[in-house]
């Protein structure tokens, strides 16, 4: 079997909800035919909008649900097939996960202690002694102090608890990170604080990770290659530059030309694109599908629209 | 510019089992004729609290306890309830960051909007009717014949936040004040309702106050704009001011903090929490957080400080004693302003 | 007792495992639902006599719904909230989701409903044999005394009012008790928390 260059690969996964059934069964495709990979050490953030398919994808990868059809491979395992006790054991050592409300991701009734050493208990470390000092280890690693690690959730701010929730990741020293929204429900102020630990994190034990977010600008601070998510399916995938400079599908462009920008000057005389998708594309008779358009720049088109973005990068060059 | 509203020395307290928070402690604004103020802050700075005092939505536990709100000749603070229903609505319109709990859900939307107008203007069913469509089409609802009969349910927040401000619209107000209309919404649809708002205030020449704590929006919407921390106003001036010389250094680190589609280097976070509303820190409320405090910041709280006559920023380093101690503004920031200085120059 | 320990296991069953099994499973407890609890009484006096051990029979086999009912709402409210989810990410198996995750937090409207769940015996009981099922004088029971009492009315009130006043007393005694245990296994209720949305 030939070495991928992914550490994560997802091909073609989908993601149907159903309710109902007979007549009134309803299918909502969350995620459609998604294909994309990350490599060692590098950073993908996955951005879209509001039921884009975004946070279904990542929790679809860590299996808190089960896809609906597809293959996700990480580093050569296959963790999207039947569960079973060993595939758990793989996945819950390998890959951990960031949640995004710091209110409802820590558990109430719990001790500090107690939240983070969770993670160690259920790999077998029994003794107390030890799964204290590495909650203080990681504690400090992630900004708290040792006094904090006997207090309750609601005692501490925002910030602070997505901290822990970062600490409950990372002590079980992970190889990939899934961060669905890890700043999104913070003050800007903290915000800031957060992304900062993250990279400091990163750099440090050498992380993979995948960033969900709908911040664009966050999403293009933090990572490496980005992939942008329209109604369940990946539009455009490409390194955060390329995206920047040469966005090439409609609605990347649109989304790019919808965040607003500190900058008063600008700002008054800007051009915003709008992405109506029956309008900006006809797929009566070409249907499209993921192609290269060039070196690690992926756009979802059709034929005809692969010779126009080939034309447009060609001219973009000169 | 015609002054329409002024704000005095405004302190609100509110009572809770800890104590008396001390949510608005001093603050002075003005709002003209025809322009936007933004005020920005974030969670604890007070800007919500100030506007509610406007309109006259304070929660029971809050005590204004001294300062006024001129509007139209009457201090808003000591205007009874009762008259409060000719303002609120009719004058001064409000938009809320979340619509659907702007929006009673088991009323259609156009019996919402017409209820306004026939209220305040006493038309017949007919007229609010047509009235109501020519609102929604205003704010850009497609259909407005059909969806006038449609339930809140059935429209997405967008188009919901769109009917919120119809509905504040029909009460022709002379002001508008919005409370992070677009927080809860897709970039998308943020900017589409921006520009709808930008444009309806051009056309009926409206005075708006937008509070937000996302700066680009500040950039798109605002003429002038309050930095607000911890209860008070921290520096004020004219949008390009407060983007391109910045004074104050809570605005130098909000500034900083939020990485735009070109930052590359470290973000400058801000160290700490904000402070505790109870016990107000003496002096400079962000002197904690800051990396450029001085010692009297944190003994006496700075006044404020002229830097034209539209910009003042209230800090200890503007004093001209300070002038030698006086750290710059964080590079990271001044490469920013000359980029966008730059851009500004290409696109203008 | 018996009818809160069936209840909480049948519910949270129910609750925690959803889908096929929970649909089978709420279809027959709805189905007994419906069968009030002076009948199945009836029912099993017919069989097992009067006395203390028909009454526990009926009201436990009818008294469970209730609580199982409730738990598999609570289970469903609490299965997806973040730090669940969160845990079954680090890899905890159901048994410790189920106990170190929503129990502790679906436990407090439970605890009240299953201390009521004593009082609601007593007054049952009485009930019965204020009408004349269940345990006949001269045992006691404060049914029976109200219903000696009701005869004495006229001539001596307090004969009704002093077991009156005492059922009274019990419920509200136990209701109390019931939420101040609530509230004391609530670490969120120690310390103080400022919320502040200014």
């Amino acid at each position: 079997m030939a070495e991928s260059e992914y550490i994560l690969e997802v091909k073609h996964l989908c993601q149907h909800f159903t309710s109902g059934s007979g007549k009134n069964k309803i299918t909502v495709k969350a995620v459609e035919d998604v294909s994309f990979g990350i490599r060692h050490a590098e950073t993908f953030g996955l951005v879209g909008e509001s039921g884009c398919g975004k946070t279904t994808t990542g929790r679809t990868i860590i299996r808190l649900y089960d896809p609906s059809s597809g293959e996700v491979n990480f580093d050569g395992v296959n963790i999207s097939g039947k569960m079973n006790n060993q595939l758990r054991k793989y996945l819950t050592e390998n890959i951990a996960m960031i949640f995004q409300d710091p209110i409802e991701s820590l558990n109430p009734k719990m001790t500090i202690q107690e939240i983070i050493g969770e993670g160690l208990k259920i790999r077998g470390v029994k003794d107390k002694a030890e799964i204290h000092r590495r909650v203080v280890e990681i504690l400090n690693k992630v900004g708290l102090t040792d006094e904090h690690a006997t207090r309750y959730p609601h005692e501490f701010s925002g910030g602070q608890r997505q901290r822990i929730g970062i600490a409950r990741a990372m002590i079980i020293k992970p190889k990939m990170i899934i961060a669905d929204e890890p700043v999104s429900a913070l003050d800007v102020s903290i915000q800031a604080q957060v992304i900062n630990l993250l990279n400091d994190l990163k750099e440090e034990m050498g992380l993979t990770i995948l960033f969900i977010a709908h911040n664009l600008s966050v999403v293009k601070y933090f990572s490496d290659r980005i992939g942008v998510m329209y109604y369940g399916r990946l539009m455009e995938v490409a390194k955060g530059d390329d995206l920047y400079a040469k966005p090439l599908h409609p609605y990347t462009r649109a989304l790019l030309s919808a965040i607003p920008e500190p900058n008063p000057i600008t700002e008054r005389t800007r051009q915003r694109f709008d992405y109506d998708p029956a309008r900006d594309h006809d797929y009566s008779v070409e249907k499209p599908s993921m192609v290269e358009v060039e070196p690690d720049h992926f756009v979802y088109c059709s034929p005809s629209e692969l010779e126009k973005y080939r034309k447009v990068i060609a001219q973009g060059a000169q | 510019m015609t002054l329409i509203l002024k704000v005095n020395d405004l302190r609100i307290n509110f009572r809770t089992y800890g104590g008396l928070v001390q949510a608005v402690r001093g603050i002075d604004f003005e709002l003209h004729k025809g322009e936007t103020l933004a005020i920005v802050g974030e969670s604890g700075s007070g800007k919500s609290v100030s506007i509610r005092a406007i309109l006259g939505i304070l929660s029971n536990n809050a005590i204004i306890q001294s300062g006024e709100i001129l509007y139209d000749g009457k201090d808003l603070t000591k205007v009874s309830e009762d008259d409060f229903h000719q303002i609120r609505g009719k004058r001064i319109g409000l938009i809320f960051q979340d619509p659907l709990s702007a929006l009673n859900p088991i009323v259609r939307i156009g019996k919402q909007i017409t209820e306004v107008l026939r209220l305040n203007q006493k038309m017949s069913r007919k007229a609010a009717k047509a009235k109501a469509i020519e609102l929604m089409e205003i704010v850009g609802i497609p259909d407005a014949e059909i969806r006038f009969s449609q339930y809140p349910f059935q429209f997405s927040g967008g188009m919901r936040q769109r009917i919120v401000i119809a509905i504040a619209l029909a009460g022709d107000p002379e002001i508008l004040i919005c409370d992070e209309p677009t927080t809860a919404l897709d970039v998308t649809v943020q900017a589409k309702i921006l520009e709808q708002i930008n444009k309806i205030k051009a056309e009926r020449n409206l005075s708006v106050i937008f509070i937000t704590h996302d700066l680009g929006v500040v950039a798109n919407m605002a003429d002038r704009v309050n930095v607000m921390y911890a209860g008070k106003i921290v520096e004020t001036g004219t949008s390009e001011e407060i983007f391109f010389k910045p004074a104050h250094p809570y605005t130098w680190a909000l500034l900083s903090s939020m990485p735009d589609l070109q930052t590359t280097q470290r973000l400058l976070a801000i160290p700490g929490t904000p402070p505790n509303m109870i016990y107000p820190p003496k002096g400079d409320a962000f002197a904690a957080r800051s990396h450029y405090a001085l010692k009297i910041d944190y003994e006496q709280e700075p006044p404020f400080f002229k830097l034209s006559d539209t910009h003042y920023a209230a800090t200890w380093l503007l004093h001209p004693k300070a002038a030698k101690n006086r750290m710059e503004i964080p590079e990271v920031l001044r490469e920013r302003i000359e980029r966008m200085k730059r851009s500004g120059a290409l696109n203008g | 007792m018996t009818n809160v320990v069936i209840g909480i296991t049948y519910g949270a069953i129910a609750g925690y495992y959803g889908g096929t099994a929970d649909m089978i499973m709420m279809r027959f407890t709805e189905v007994l639902e419906g069968i009030p609890y002076v009948v199945m009484t009836i029912l099993f006096m017919m069989i097992f006599g009067t006395g203390m051990f028909a009454i526990i029979l009926a009201l436990t086999a009818t008294g469970w719904v209730g609580m199982a009912s409730m738990i598999r709402t609570q289970f469903y409210r609490f299965k997806g909230r973040e730090y669940v989810l969160a845990s079954r990410t680090l890899g905890a198996s159901d048994r410790s989701l189920i106990f170190r995750h929503i129990l502790p937090n679906a436990i407090g409207p439970i605890i009240t409903k299953a201390m009521l769940a004593i009082p609601f015996a007593i007054f049952s009981e009485a009930f019965l044999a204020y009408i004349g099922l269940g345990i006949q004088a001269p045992e006691p029971s404060i049914g029976v005394m109200l219903s000696d009492g009701q005869k004495m009315l006229l001539q001596f009130p307090y004969q009704t009012l002093y077991p009156a006043l005492l059922i009274s007393l019990l419920m509200i005694a136990f209701n109390l008790f019931a939420n101040g245990l609530r509230d004391a296994l609530d670490p969120t209720k120690r310390g103080e928390e400022l919320m502040d949305h200014v």
